[in-house]
């Protein structure tokens, strides 16, 4: 019944659990995700456009440095035109700190690490799980170009998600919260906390697909933008504010 | 006295325009008060970073069910905060913004400043929603896990030190070296900075 309920746009993930791919400080260490609703697509650059005209703030020219880096929507060919017939492709060269707005100001905010991974770890249709793996790889080894293909036309989770292999890399809202020497480690000081992806333990039965998504989460920066990197919405079920 | 009241009224008009004219607060670019977002303090009242400004304030982030780093860093910023002279007590405040935002309601964060005998004249504690509190701790780069099973969250030690404009201006890893801390938050202080 609540798939049927689902905002426009997105869709139902119920929740569940399952296994990190790299160990805390002596086991496993397993996330457990409340249900949620989830895009069915990545933000795409005409859907930033029109958030650009309502928040002047984050056109290229007006963005605080803070929030952004020089980079920031780098491809558009000036401050309210994306790049020519990218329109329905995903808008990348977006910041964390960008994300967050345009989802925040959807009413929606950015799906946690734990969410996206969990959405992702369920099998497209009509393809077996060896395939799943080999075909993500075979796409994390293909360089991206400057424009992203259109969105809708990569594979389809059992769910209505599409997109979440093929296009872009995707934010989430904790994309820098693992960045420890261990998960279950408290209390590290800052010289031991950004050993990142070396020093992570990874599960034996990680695949390395799964894997590199962590890895490549640690290393990025809030106001870090890049061709590659885009985004999409969440929502829990119950939102509050505070 | 018309002409005299005309005048006022005059300057305050051109006061009031002028204060319209400028729009919001205008920060400097790397000035932490730029983000618009609203937090709870422990007195329920709501508040934005920009009201923080005219002091300068040491930031750090915790939760009230920290049973590791925190209690250590706290005991840190006390220690800090009494060797303050009394002068420099009144320019500088603390900020501690709370990482776990389910349950650090203001209820936990009041009970929170009775036990560590916070004042509310040079202590500030603070929760916002969760992508809030992300992106504060982005800015600070402080990095923190997702609540554990246990209630506890693996996070980093990070205490800034904000000038009074929000600009972070020096920023350790837990206090190691009070005197230069002490020494970094003096001249920061001082009126002719």
């Amino acid at each position: 019944m609540a798939a049927l309920a689902a905002p426009q746009g997105m869709a139902f993930m119920p929740g569940g659990e399952f296994a990190l791919p790299f160990r805390g400080d002596t086991a496993e260490v397993r996330m457990r995700v409340a249900p949620f609703y989830l895009d069915t697509r990545a933000v795409t650059q005409a859907e930033y456009g029109s958030f650009l005209r309502t928040h002047p703030g984050y056109r290229r020219s007006r963005i605080k440095r803070l929030f952004a880096d020089k980079a920031y929507l780098g491809n558009w060919k000036d401050d309210a035109t994306p790049p020519v017939r990218a329109l329905n492709s995903p808008v990348t060269h977006v910041s964390w700190y960008a994300a967050k707005a345009y989802c925040s100001e959807a009413g929606k905010r950015l799906p946690t690490t734990a969410e996206w991974e969990w959405a992702a770890q369920t099998l497209p249709k009509g393809m077996d799980s060896a395939g799943f793996k080999d075909s993500i790889l075979s796409w994390y080894a293909r360089p991206t170009g400057d424009v992203p293909g259109g969105t809708g036309s990569g594979s389809e989770n059992g769910y209505g998600i599409r997109d979440l292999f093929g296009l872009v890399w995707e934010w989430t809202s904790d994309f820098d919260a693992f960045g420890f020497t261990g998960f279950n480690q408290r209390g590290v000081g800052d010289s031991g906390a950004f050993c990142g992806s070396g020093s992570t333990r990874a599960t034996k039965d990680a695949d390395y697909a799964t894997y590199m998504r962590w890895a490549f989460r640690l290393s990025l920066r809030p106001d870090y933008t890049v061709s590659s990197l885009g985004f999409r919405c969440a929502r829990h079920r119950d939102e509050k504010g505070f | 006295m018309h002409a005299f009241l005309s005048a006022i009224l005059v300057i305050l008009a051109l006061g009031v325009s002028t204060a319209r004219a400028s729009g919001p607060a205008q920060f400097p670019d790397s000035s932490l008060y730029q983000v618009e977002t609203d937090w709870q303090r422990d007195d329920g009242k709501t508040m934005r970073l920009a009201e923080l400004r005219g002091r300068v304030r040491v930031v750090s982030m915790f939760f009230t069910g920290c049973q590791n780093l925190c209690p250590m860093l706290m005991g840190q910023l006390k220690s800090l905060e009494r060797s303050l002279p009394a002068d420099l007590k009144k320019r500088v405040g603390f900020v501690m913004v709370s990482m776990d935002v389910k349950d650090d309601t203001p209820d936990a964060l009041r009970k929170y400043r009775k036990e560590s005998a916070l004042s509310p004249e040079n202590w500030i504690l603070l929760r916002g929603s969760a992508d809030d509190t992300r992106e504060l701790a982005a800015l600070l780069g402080v990095h923190y896990t997702p609540k554990q099973e246990d209630g506890q969250i693996g996070h980093t030690g990070v205490i800034a030190i904000l000038d009074r404009e929000g600009r972070i201006v020096y920023k350790v890893t837990g206090i190691t070296d009070q005197n230069a801390f002490l020494a970094e938050l003096t001249r920061n202080a001082n009126p002719e900075h």
